[in-house]
């Protein structure tokens, strides 16, 4: 497989996005069995390792509100 | 919570079928778990793994989930093979029927002794409650949320209508939020294959519509093998691509570097299994296709479709295609940012021409800069 890592920028083809706006993405549930982590639980981490971002604390904080509707 | 929220990333998160063995043999298991049965992963082998998971791309699996058969069943092996998963920072789940949970001191103190379990999946539907009572959920509930736990719970049926269901839905919602319930539907595979008569499913001719985010989480079993997912089709020969490979025979990286280019995978992640009999219609093939499928189930239509053999032997070929593979690849990049399979199906130097700027054009649905190796 091709290695993953580095940068570059990435287009994508004009016949291919038009074919992609017209059709939005959604996803079900599927069953049975294993449920994995919670993806809120990663989201902990993620928010844990931003704020270790010495940059980033100091110019930004960071507010968990309800989404809306809920 | 919108679609992509409740995604994890590809291989964020791997399975442990820690065992067959359960406390109890539900008529709908489609592994056919139960008290006789003897296969586990050999707690050495498991540990092996662990590290394997956790070296692969340097830390790009971030969860552990394990399951069975019922995990619970060995507490003690239970207890090392998360706490050991927890001190390679893995994030720790474990699936359970809360049989153990007889009372809120026992619940308490059995998930006290599991301070590496971070998230615990309950099953609780009319097949397991046969066996074990609703207070023993509502137990495991307490306990996890007074130790601040994450917990679900997962519910299976065979008819959204049946009035056994409601009521039990009843019971859970009054219990948690409806966001922490999974409703799956039973499927006639494994144990429950013989009771397939007695089901109710509403069926259509036309596949269930939508992406798959279960087959982003592959699954190793006792034996070695590993699989796309946890679905049905684990109970098919080792010979259709959502199997991924043996831990016996390759290592884990081998294993999940070839996932990350499954083509057939990947068309079930971006656009589900219904992708693939569009594939197979557009190539003339709708004589070999199944008649008809299982509504709002899309295990049934990966089912369905892998375990006939010519459907295979069709997919390879039609997922063979240049363009095919091309389309899927950009597909990764727009709707799941993943841009891994970029380099390896690129486009002609014709195609560039007509091209659009990503970042210009994507929209909330994907973002703007994508990341991949200048060298492919």
């Amino acid at each position: 497989m091709p290695p993953i890592g580095g940068s570059s920028r990435v287009v994508i083809p004009k016949r291919f996005l038009e074919m992609f706006l017209k059709e939005p993405r959604f996803v079900l549930d599927p069953a049975p069995g294993l449920w994995p982590v919670d993806i809120r639980i990663l989201r902990e981490g993620m928010l844990e390792k931003l704020m270790a971002d010495k940059q980033f604390a100091a110019n930004f904080d960071v507010m968990v509100v309800p989404k809306a509707g809920r | 919570m919108d679609d992509t929220s409740r995604e994890l990333p590809f291989l964020s998160n791997i399975g442990l079928m820690l065992t067959y063995k359960c406390t109890i043999a539900c008529p709908h298991c489609i592994v056919e778990a139960g008290p006789h049965r003897t296969e586990e992963m050999p707690l050495e082998e498991c540990l092996a793994w662990i590290d394997q998971a956790r070296t692969y791309r340097d830390g790009h699996i971030k969860g552990l989930a394990l399951t069975g058969g019922e995990p619970f069943y060995d507490v003690e092996k239970l207890s090392r093979i998360s706490e050991y998963g927890q001190s390679l920072g893995f994030i720790v789940s474990a699936v359970t029927n809360a049989f153990w949970a007889s009372s809120k001191d026992i619940a308490m103190s059995i998930l006290s002794d599991l301070p590496a379990i971070r998230m615990i999946s309950i099953s609780t539907d009319a097949y397991h409650q046969k066996f074990i009572p609703f207070d023993r959920v509502r137990n495991l509930v307490w306990a996890a949320l007074e130790l601040g736990r994450f917990y679900n719970i997962a519910v299976c049926t065979d008819s959204k209508d049946d009035p056994e269901f409601r009521k039990i839905m009843n019971d859970v919602t009054a219990l948690c939020d409806e966001d922490r319930v999974r409703v799956t539907i039973t499927f006639p595979v494994g144990r429950a294959q013989k009771r397939a008569h007695r089901f109710h499913y509403r069926t259509s001719p036309e596949p269930t519509s939508g992406a798959c985010s279960m087959a982003s989480s592959p699954v190793i079993y006792p034996d070695g093998k590993v699989s796309a997912c946890i679905g049905p089709v684990l109970t098919l020969p080792p010979d259709h691509p959502l199997f991924l490979g043996n831990l016996q025979e390759e290592t884990l990286q081998e294993i999940l570097d070839r996932a990350e280019v499954n083509p057939v995978l990947h068309a079930i992640r971006v656009w589900g299994p219904q992708k693939l009999v569009s594939h197979l219609k557009q190539h003339g093939l709708e004589a070999i296709l199944p008649g008809e499928y299982i509504c709002d189930c899309l295990c049934d239509v990966c089912y369905r479709l892998l375990s006939d053999k010519r459907i295979v032997d069709a997919l390879e070929d039609i997922m063979e295609d240049t363009h095919t593979r091309q389309l899927l690849a950009y597909a990764r990049l727009y709707y799941l940012n993943e841009s891994t399979m970029i380099g390896r199906y690129p486009m002609d130097t014709a195609e560039s021409v007509d091209r659009i700027d990503a970042d210009t054009c994507l929209g909330a649905e994907s973002i703007a800069r994508k990341e991949v190796n200048k060298s492919t």
